[in-house]
């Protein structure tokens, strides 16, 4: 009999206020999570490279390398889930996070009981599809949620975990319109109303990866005034 | 110091440019009209006297030889000599009259006329009969002793001279017209600038804070232009500094309250663990925080919405959906839907449901829980009513709500207080996506509040 451990996930917090870094680091502790924190964004990204990590939180207002440079560096090395921790509001710095990369977002003061939530939902998703069905061909485009591939002309298309879940449930109810609330709900897990640019920013990465031209999408389409719709070709 | 541009009631800056014009050219043809009738009138009255002195005299030596030759009667001579004038010919012969027609009366003549005929010298004079206006002409005639008075209507003349001014009232007439068409367009052209510079104001309230005017090379709008540019860049850099002091405070209060808030979570997940005594503290100072947290959030909020850089960004909603999804997320009784749909309006639903989940909250705060959400509609206006349990809000107090940290008797005494900010919060939302709210008691002693909305034009019961 072997005896296995459970592995823990490692987060890794790139935040430079002392307090709300190791405040973090108890209550992810508490919450079952191995903790690696960075205080600037050179360290942070030091760090990164330095181990395998669950996922990723980023405070924008980073000295060293910005918020939003660490985000692209990151998600352009890998998959992994990255939550932008944000002081600002504006409505710039969350959309310019989520372009950069970023899976979800939350902002300061945040509570403990929406941040873990927010972390067990992104979690969830990288972990595979909810209920992994068959192999959906759509003209060129192949989704398979049980291998969690998505393959265009047979190659594989890299897509990050949440961008996965928003093209398999649209995939799944191909023909359908899926509202942003029902999207917030499926894929993130949030209460109503959400912010639908989480959606639209993961939307326009889909399109990029897998439209021929996604200036003009055929297949993720937009439904004016109801939600977005995968068409079959 | 406030510069006022309005001092009472004024028309119409364009008004009064075309007004002005339509003056002057009304007074400038008026004067002109008026100088070109009396020269006109004074020379045809000049010539006409003329002709018919000269007339006058004629007849007088024809009548005067006639009498002295003594073949005629006077009544034979005036009889000839009227014939052929057109006026009438009138002999005074030894104190007794001979008139070409009974027309004109003797008496009717002018007494300065006869009397400078009777002194011996000729004599003009204009008079009125029935109302024509006639020229009176004496020539004494001693030898014969007798007077040659002749009277030459004027109708003529006067009929000449109405239709000169006739003419000279319609073209002055025509001139105030093309006058008040060149004021209105020169207003226009000058207010063309204003126009422009109205337009770029409007873009810079707008949050168009780029736009400038431009002077065009125009030397006369160039001290205005940029003086006003000055003024929009002193706003800019202002409204600048401000967002950016606004986010540095945002920024500053939000760290310390995320470490604070954090750890006070990480101490109260291990409340077991503390000793007893520390326990009432622990949730002292975790209530304070939390309510410090609302706090600060409402009131950046606010200043956020008192900057005006913000806007409401309006997409399609289906309200009974929405109203029906919120009920469950914020845990109220089940939406009451009166009339019929379609419930579809463009709005900003993230100030929506802040707006209904802040009275929701305030409900469950102070009003004893929500009892009831209904949703209705009308042809103009959608209504979203939520009930409360009570003691209700005393009608002298309903204005009151809405003032920044105003907390009713009850709620200042409560310990689970709100900030007092929630529905300064409610109303500003509101007025930026054109909503109202009316509160109003309800039968069970609680308050109902109604938010209203505007529906879209086109559709409906």
């Amino acid at each position: 009999v072997a005896i296995i451990e459970a592995v823990p996930t490692r987060v890794l917090v790139a935040e430079d206020d002392h307090d709300v870094r190791s405040m973090l680091r108890l209550l992810l502790e508490d919450e079952a999570y191995d903790v690696v924190e960075a205080a600037d964004g050179n360290e942070a990204w030091e760090r990164f490279n330095g181990g395998t990590f669950d996922l990723v939180l980023i405070d924008l207002k980073l000295p060293g390398r910005h918020g939003f440079e660490l985000c692209r560096l990151v998600r352009h090395a890998s998959d992994v889930p990255i939550v932008i921790v944000t002081a600002q509001v504006d409505d710039f710095d969350v959309v310019a996070g989520l372009e950069a990369g970023a899976d979800d977002y939350v902002t300061k003061p945040f509570t403990a009981k929406v941040l873990t939530a927010r972390l067990r939902a992104l979690l969830r998703r990288a972990q595979g599809a909810a209920d992994p069905s068959g192999r959906m061909v759509f003209g060129s485009i192949e989704v398979s949620p049980r291998e969690g591939e998505v393959r265009k002309d047979g190659e594989v298309v890299h897509l990050t975990r949440t961008e996965f879940r928003v093209l398999c449930d649209l995939a799944e109810h191909a023909g359908q319109v899926m509202s942003r609330d029902q999207l917030l709900q499926r894929v993130w897990g949030y209460d109503f109303p959400g912010d639908g640019r989480l959606v639209d920013a993961h939307i326009r990465r889909l399109r990029l990866k897998i439209e021929d031209d996604p200036a003009d999408p055929r297949l993720l389409v937009t439904v004016r005034g109801l939600g977005y719709r995968f068409d079959r070709p | 110091v406030t510069a006022t541009l309005r001092r009472g009631a004024r028309l119409p800056l364009r008004l009064r440019v075309t007004a002005t014009f339509a003056l002057i050219t009304l007074l400038l043809t008026l004067g002109l009209s008026l100088a070109t009738y009396l020269a006109v009138r004074s020379y045809l009255v000049d010539s006409r006297e003329r002709l018919g002195t000269r007339q006058a005299f004629l007849n007088a030596r024809v009548a005067k030889s006639l009498l002295l030759g003594g073949e005629s009667s006077p009544a034979d001579i005036v009889g000839s000599l009227g014939s052929d004038s057109g006026s009438q010919v009138m002999l005074n012969v030894d104190d007794q009259w001979f008139a070409s027609s009974v027309a004109i009366d003797p008496d009717q003549l002018p007494g300065d006329l006869l009397i400078a005929a009777a002194e011996g010298s000729a004599a003009r004079q204009t008079l009125s009969v029935v109302g024509v206006p006639h020229l009176g002409l004496a020539v004494p005639m001693p030898a014969a002793s007798a007077v040659y008075v002749e009277v030459v209507p004027l109708r003529e003349l006067d009929r000449t001279l109405s239709t000169v001014a006739t003419a000279l009232l319609v073209g002055s007439g025509i001139t105030v017209v093309a006058g008040s068409i060149a004021g209105w367009v020169a207003s226009r052209r000058l207010l063309r600038p204003l126009d422009r510079m109205s337009n770029v104001a409007v873009a810079i309230a707008h949050g168009g804070f780029d736009q400038r005017l431009d002077d065009e090379g125009d030397a006369d709008l160039e001290p205005l232009v940029s003086s006003f540019n000055e003024m929009v860049d002193a706003l800019q850099g202002r409204i600048e500094r401000e967002t950016r002091f606004a986010s540095e405070v945002s920024h500053e209060l939000r760290t310390p309250l995320t470490a604070l808030s954090t750890a006070v979570e990480v101490v109260r997940r291990r409340g077991d663990e503390l000793p007893e005594r520390m326990r009432p503290a622990i949730a002292v100072i975790d209530g304070q925080i939390s309510y410090f947290e609302r706090l600060v959030l409402d009131l950046l909020e606010i200043s956020r919405l008192d900057a005006g850089v913000e806007r409401a960004s309006p997409e399609d909603v289906d309200l009974r959906v929405f109203v029906e999804r919120l009920a469950e997320v914020l845990d109220t009784p089940k939406p009451t839907v009166s009339g019929s749909g379609p419930w579809d309006l463009q709005v900003d639903k993230r100030r929506l449901e802040r707006v209904l989940a802040n009275l929701v909250e305030n409900a469950d705060r102070h009003g004893g829980g929500v009892t009831a959400i209904a949703l209705d509609r009308d042809h103009d206006h959608f209504r979203v009513a939520i009930e409360d349990r009570g003691p209700g809000i005393p009608p002298e107090d309903r204005e009151r709500v809405f003032e920044r940290f105003w907390r009713g008797v009850a709620s200042r005494r409560s310990s689970n207080k709100g900030t007092g900010l929630g529905m300064t919060l409610v109303a500003q939302h509101l007025e930026m996506i054109d909503g109202e709210i009316r509160i109003e008691a309800n039968d069970g002693g609680g308050t109902r509040i109604v938010v209203e909305l505007p529906a879209p034009n086109g559709h409906g019961p």
